[in-house]
């Protein structure tokens, strides 16, 4: 909302903050957490990963995922669908269980044949396993239906790992309210919903000990409240990237100090077009809507220039194929193939019509809650009129925004894409089969043929470039248009702990900033 | 209206609300499953779908559905929080006492400054003091309350530190008195100034109207001051209108809650809809649509009552009628 942005000015220019201390350290996120574990719904994986373990690290975004609760992840065999993964001696479960491999055998089947979540298609679809198996005490043997050579970068690096002997007879983990308990770097200490959240740190952690001893985590939705916070001193870090036009008002208030998200953005927002109406089912046109817009514009216009433009998926990443490009910035060409495809301007009105003169007018939705991505509505409802299109915005609550979405009853929609969406290589075949770039059923045939030989590759060599050939084919005539990467800012107080290492994808409150490293500092986590 | 009609017209009323209140939710395209699963629930198959929805009961025909809402209901069981995973009557306790804090401190100080103002008004006899108060009165009012809220945070917490920009309570102390009633204040102070303006016209009229009646006119015969005229004479009038205005006053402020205890990340009922509403949780936004429904309609039933105690007039016209 508007008022949130002028809220949130009026709290700076009042802020005349002084550094203050405080232990433990307080922290505010955008979102009430009602629960943590992988089933708490919206629940972002920095905040689950401050709990619990992964069997690889830091995340499957940058293609530099490390074993971390397992010692190695080993192909087995030339077909690329086996793999053995060696799991740390010694770690211990926050009540003092050892944990073994049963615990992780026991949760990639709970993934697999239980309950959906977020995170379960990476063992139940993309890939499938077939197989889990114990071999020993810390080694377990997994196969997969089809080649899964990404097994160790992607899936070992986004599951997080369930305590047994707590979660065996869980039937309906949204439902679960037993203890929380993880193997990480933080022990949830006192949860209490709508309030806060108070984790004390894991002195036994296997991974070195947190540099914090104490964090209180608020919930603050509304952004104005929270960097007020931060500016009256109740806070140390907000959580949430700052917006673009509080960005050099806050990196030169006293007390306070600035870190940007990672020079390498893997955070978009997009102009989703619902490829099941006419005509953005047809690719021509949804190439030449490509080519209207000017996503320079938008970054300028929203988020003042802080941040790039690029195609999707993020650049940034080692998974996007190299000189990627959307077709873009040329208003010219796309009015050209509007004109070819018989949508033309026909009583000079301005606006286009059809072969049988009706106007062509399409709404773009766009979510109540997110007031950067209403400015860059306007923008290109603007943009798209000059290559005559009548585009209505329709202001919609977020919950409401995400039905349509998922019910397909929009035009245009501009949301945030998340690092899961933009990064994550199996992520890509998920998202072409169901519904975010396409879905099965809707004939493709290109598409068909190359989610086949997506599937077949057996290396990492030939399934990264299977995904490369699926993202050519997906910015010849995008259906999700990148308007543009912000660059995100993070501010927090130095005086109270000025450890934050930005993570691309991660953002700076993740337990990779929170960690004094145990046989030291991995390249990935350096600042 | 007989007592009978009347009891039967708030069982009407109540039945409606619960039956809006099952139907709303159910209106909006999707459901509850986009929210647990996020962007992947289009990958579910039905089946998954469907089994998840089950946990919820939200896979059954809706007439069956409404069926079990209704009978639950009989049973004070409003189901299981999709977002909290709890049982939303325990949810809504925990926040219950929050929300009556502010809106019962909003309450009693919108009634008692507003009445005061009125009266002040009336006893301020220069037409341009009046005027003034009157503007002065209705400019606040009209002023958004997330407006007033951000204002009231970047002077008093942020500028000049003297109180907290949000919560309950302070984390650090814990559920203290003092800490509570710091929390508490700008969250009142912002709810308080939108509702005054409403009292205060309410209050106006009706000392207008009191203070034109006969028994007025002779206190004043009698040589009685112009203040003791209204403070003794009019204002116990003048009070029983707003009796049904305290009662409507109820559910107007616990609808305003949404916006105020948002803004000042303020764990009552007013949040919880807001985060119940984003994630389509039917369970809860029925629970606390429902408890919001309930407590008008025994506000109205306390405001009757009290009406009846007040003025004998009104008793004396039921009996007749019964």
């Amino acid at each position: 909302m508007r008022s949130r942005l002028v809220a949130a000015g009026i709290g700076l220019i009042a802020c005349l903050a002084l550094p203050g201390f405080a232990a433990p350290l307080r922290v505010a996120v955008a979102y009430e957490v009602t629960n943590l574990t992988p089933y708490t719904p919206g629940l972002p994986e920095t905040l689950l990963e401050l709990v619990y373990d992964k069997l690889a690290a830091p995340s499957p975004y940058l293609g530099n995922a490390q074993p971390w609760l397992a010692t190695a992840i080993v192909p087995e065999g030339q077909d690329g669908k086996a793999w053995r993964i060696e799991l740390r001696d010694g770690v211990r479960w926050h009540d003092g269980k050892p944990f073994t491999s049963s615990d992780v055998v026991f949760t990639l089947r709970y993934y697999r044949d239980g309950t959906p979540n977020r995170w379960t298609h990476h063992v139940s679809d993309t890939p499938k396993l077939t197989t889990i198996e114990p071999i020993d005490r810390l080694s377990l043997r997994i196969g997969c239906e089809r080649p899964c050579p990404m097994f160790d970068r992607v899936t070992a690096a986004d599951l997080v790992i369930l305590p047994e002997h707590l979660w065996r007879s869980v039937k309906e983990p949204h439902l679960y309210h037993g203890p929380l308990i993880g193997t990480g770097p933080y022990r949830v200490s006192q949860l209490e919903a709508g309030r806060f959240l108070r984790l004390e740190a894991n002195r036994d952690y296997f991974g070195g000990v947190p540099r914090v001893a104490s964090i209180f985590i608020s919930f603050i939705r509304n952004p104005a409240t929270a960097f007020a916070a931060l500016c009256a001193g109740e806070l140390d870090l907000v959580a949430a990237p700052v917006p673009p036009e509080l960005v050099e008002p806050l990196a030169h208030r006293k007390g306070l100090a600035m870190t940007a998200g990672g020079n390498s953005p893997v955070f978009g927002v997009e102009l989703r077009v619902n490829f099941d109406r006419a005509p953005f089912s047809d690719p021509e046109f949804r190439r030449a809507l490509a080519l209207a817009i000017r996503p320079g514009e938008v970054l300028q216009r929203v988020a003042l220039g802080q941040g790039v433009v690029g195609p999707f998926p993020a650049l940034a990443s080692p998974w996007t194929k190299p000189g990627l490009r959307q077709p873009s910035d040329d208003p010219r060409a796309a009015a050209a193939i509007f004109d070819a495809m018989g949508f033309r301007d026909r009583n000079a009105d301005g606006l286009r019509e059809d072969r049988h003169g009706a106007p062509l007018r399409f709404s773009l939705k766009v979510s109540s809650s997110e007031p950067l991505n209403q400015r860059a509505a306007q923008v290109v409802v603007r943009q798209l009129k000059a290559v005559g299109f009548d585009v209505e915005v329709n202001v919609v609550d977020p919950a409401r925004s995400r039905a349509l979405y998922t019910t397909r009853q929009f035009d245009l929609l501009i949301d945030d894409v998340t690092p899961h969406n933009l990064a994550d290589p199996d992520q890509l075949m998920q998202s072409v089969m169901y519904g975010y770039l396409w879905h099965e059923g809707r004939s493709y045939p290109e598409l068909d043929a190359l989610i086949s030989q997506w599937r077949i590759a057996s290396t990492v060599e030939a399934r990264t470039e299977a995904g490369f050939a699926l993202q050519e084919l997906h910015s010849k005539a995008p259906v999700a248009i990148m308007l543009y990467y912000p660059k995100s800012h993070y501010a927090y107080r130095p005086q109270a702990y000025d450890g934050w290492r930005a993570i691309p994808g991660l953002g700076v409150f993740h337990k990779w900033s929170l960690l004094e490293f145990a046989g030291g500092v991995p390249e990935w986590a350096k600042p | 209206m007989t007592r009978t009609s009347r009891i039967a017209g708030y069982i009407v009323v109540l039945w409606l609300g619960a039956t809006a209140n099952f139907l709303l939710p159910r209106l909006l395209p999707g459901d509850p499953v986009d929210f647990l699963i996020g962007d992947d629930a289009g990958r579910l198959t039905r089946a998954q779908r469907s089994a998840m929805l089950a946990q919820f009961g939200m896979d059954r025909p809706l007439i069956e559905q409404y069926r079990h809402y209704m009978s639950s209901i009989a049973r004070l069981d409003l189901g299981t929080s999709l977002a909290h995973g709890k049982p939303v009557l325990k949810v809504i306790a925990a926040r219950l006492p929050w929300t009556l804090l502010l809106v019962g401190i909003s309450i009693i100080l919108a009634f008692v400054i507003g009445f005061i103002l009125a009266c002040v008004f009336h006893w301020v006899e220069r037409a341009r003091t009046s005027s003034a108060l009157m503007c002065t009165v209705v400019f606040f009012g009209s002023l958004p309350p997330f407006w007033v809220g951000m204002v009231t945070i970047a002077i008093f917490a942020v500028a000049l530190r003297w109180l907290p920009t949000h919560g309950a309570a302070s984390l650090e102390e814990g559920i203290t008195w003092g800490s509570v009633f710091r929390h508490a204040l700008l969250p009142v102070a912002t709810l308080t100034l939108g509702y005054i303006p409403s009292v205060f016209l309410v209050a106006r009229a009706s000392l207008e109207d009191a203070l034109g009646e006969g028994y007025v006119a002779l206190a004043r015969s009698h040589g009685a001051t112009p203040l003791r005229v209204l403070l003794r004479q009019a204002a116990p009038i003048a009070l029983r209108p707003l009796v049904n205005q305290f009662a409507m006053s109820f559910g107007v402020l616990l609808g305003g809650t949404v916006i105020v205890e948002t803004v000042f990340a303020y764990p009552g009922l007013g949040l919880l809809l807001y985060e119940g509403i984003l994630a389509l949780d039917f369970p809860l936004v029925q629970g606390v649509f429902l408890l919001l429904v309930f407590s008008v309609v025994l506000a109205n039933i306390a405001a009757d009552i009290l009406q009846v105690r007040l003025d004998p007039r009104l008793r004396s016209g039921l009996d007749a009628t019964a």
